[in-house]
């Protein structure tokens, strides 16, 4: 263990990192309301090189794996039972070089069909930049092979259109826990309410049989369809014997804007947790 | 003294409470280099090696879960068409985080992760293999490795 921090500090404070290639972008989720059409991000180049940046609009939406890890569910050609948003929303501009420390706003526009239906519509924004050709190290002319890969990096954040009055709120059941070394694995279903996606915050408290919590886990969740994500609490160094693990979902997002974010009531649920 | 003022000071230098609007940024930080190297014979950078391997940079807010996908040649092209194999082992990637007590922990490239964030910046370091063959044509051999991070 210290040998591995020992190492990641090694690794943090190495001299002569070269100036970083990549983009910011805020927020990291966009919320157009119909009646606007419109929604922006910004983005910034905290680089001392120019970044090139794309833009892209895709349909995807996340849902869990069979293990429990969140990945996203894309359909090339959403047909028209998928609350796909990413046939009419454009951004402008889709291509910049962005210069050293420069900023610029790029707007999105929806451009819905006329007799769209109230509802929330999906999509995400692919945000690709790359840095300007990185030399590949050695002499050129020595007759010698040299070899080198250059970095792209891409950041996939969520667009969700939203048309008329709209609720969400989630149900949850089946929580189950098992013991994975010095965690606890925890799992629950959680399906979707109403007619937007829950964008929330799952908060778990472990506590023994005085009713002192021991151990906690608060994770941001988007439940768009449904989900059976999977948390982990620290329980290393707890006694063996009987807990009360208590799941709340709640809708108090602090990294989401206040006025975005759809209120539902909390949803509580609680489990009994045999450590060994 | 205006009971504000210590709020306000905060919020100066940065340590008042967290934006509404959260903001992600990646970055790449530095290439993966291989430098020259000998026909016939493979060369190896870990993802520990402090000047060659391949390092990103993320930044999101703390508690959030991310998902790391990373997209990787299967070779790199070179002079006149020619290509040399690269492969990426199952502990060629390391993550770690910046907070007090992060570990860095090792991960196998070629499968995507998902993180749940305990620092709010993150650095991935990638390293690999590539196997020049015994005749390869002298050059410059290159490929581009592509980070992506979604967020939920």
């Amino acid at each position: 263990m210290t040998r591995a921090i020992l190492l990641g500090l090694a690794l943090l404070s190495l001299p002569g990192r070269l100036p970083a290639q990549g983009v910011l972008v805020a927020p990291h989720d966009v919320i157009i309301d119909h009646r606007t059409r419109s929604g922006s991000i910004i983005l910034y180049n905290p680089g001392n090189q120019p970044a090139e940046v794309s833009i892209g609009v895709f349909f995807g939406y996340p849902v869990s794996d069979s293990s429990g890890f969140f990945m996203l569910r894309t359909v090339e050609q959403p047909d028209s039972t998928l609350p796909s948003a990413a046939g009419w929303v454009q951004a402008f501009p889709r291509r910049m070089i962005l210069g050293p420390r420069e900023r610029q706003t790029v707007r999105l526009l929806g451009r819905p069909p006329a007799n769209l239906r109230d509802g929330e519509y999906w999509a995400r924004l692919a945000i690709t930049a790359r840095g300007g050709t990185l030399p590949v190290t050695g002499a050129p002319d020595s007759g010698s092979v040299q070899v080198g890969l250059s970095l792209e990096v891409r950041t996939l954040i969520p667009i969700q259109y939203r048309k008329g009055e709209l609720t969400t709120g989630v149900e949850t059941s089946d929580w189950r826990a098992t013991r994975v070394g010095d965690s606890l694995e925890v799992r629950g279903k959680l399906v979707r309410t109403g007619t937007a996606a829950y964008l929330g915050v799952v908060r778990g408290a472990l506590a023994d049989s005085t009713g002192r919590t021991v151990a906690s886990f608060s994770s941001p969740t988007a439940v768009y369809l449904n989900m059976e994500p999977r948390y982990t609490v620290p329980v290393a160094g707890l006694p063996a014997g009987r807990y009360v693990l208590r799941v709340e979902l709640a809708t108090d997002r602090d990294d989401l804007a206040p006025e975005l974010v759809l209120r539902a009531p909390p949803v509580r649920d609680s489990l009994e947790v045999r450590l060994p | 003294m205006n009971r504000h003022f210590p709020v306000l000071l905060l919020g100066m230098l940065g340590l008042g409470p967290r934006p509404a609007t959260a903001q992600l940024q990646v970055s790449g930080i530095r290439n993966l280099a291989f430098g020259t190297v000998i026909a016939g014979i493979p060369t190896t950078v870990t993802p520990t090696d402090p000047s060659r391997s391949g390092q990103f940079e993320f930044i999101a807010p703390t508690n959030s879960t991310v998902r790391l996908d990373l997209t990787l040649p299967t070779a790199l092209q070179g002079p006149s068409a020619a290509t040399m194999p690269i492969n990426f082992g199952s502990s060629d990637g390391l993550i770690v985080g910046t907070a007090p007590g992060s570990v860095p922990t090792r991960f196998n490239p070629k499968s995507n992760r998902t993180y749940k964030l305990t620092s709010a910046r993150n650095e991935v370091f990638l390293g690999g293999t590539v196997s020049p063959a015994i005749n390869q044509p002298a050059g410059s051999y290159s490929a581009t490795v592509t980070l992506t991070v979604t967020i939920q």
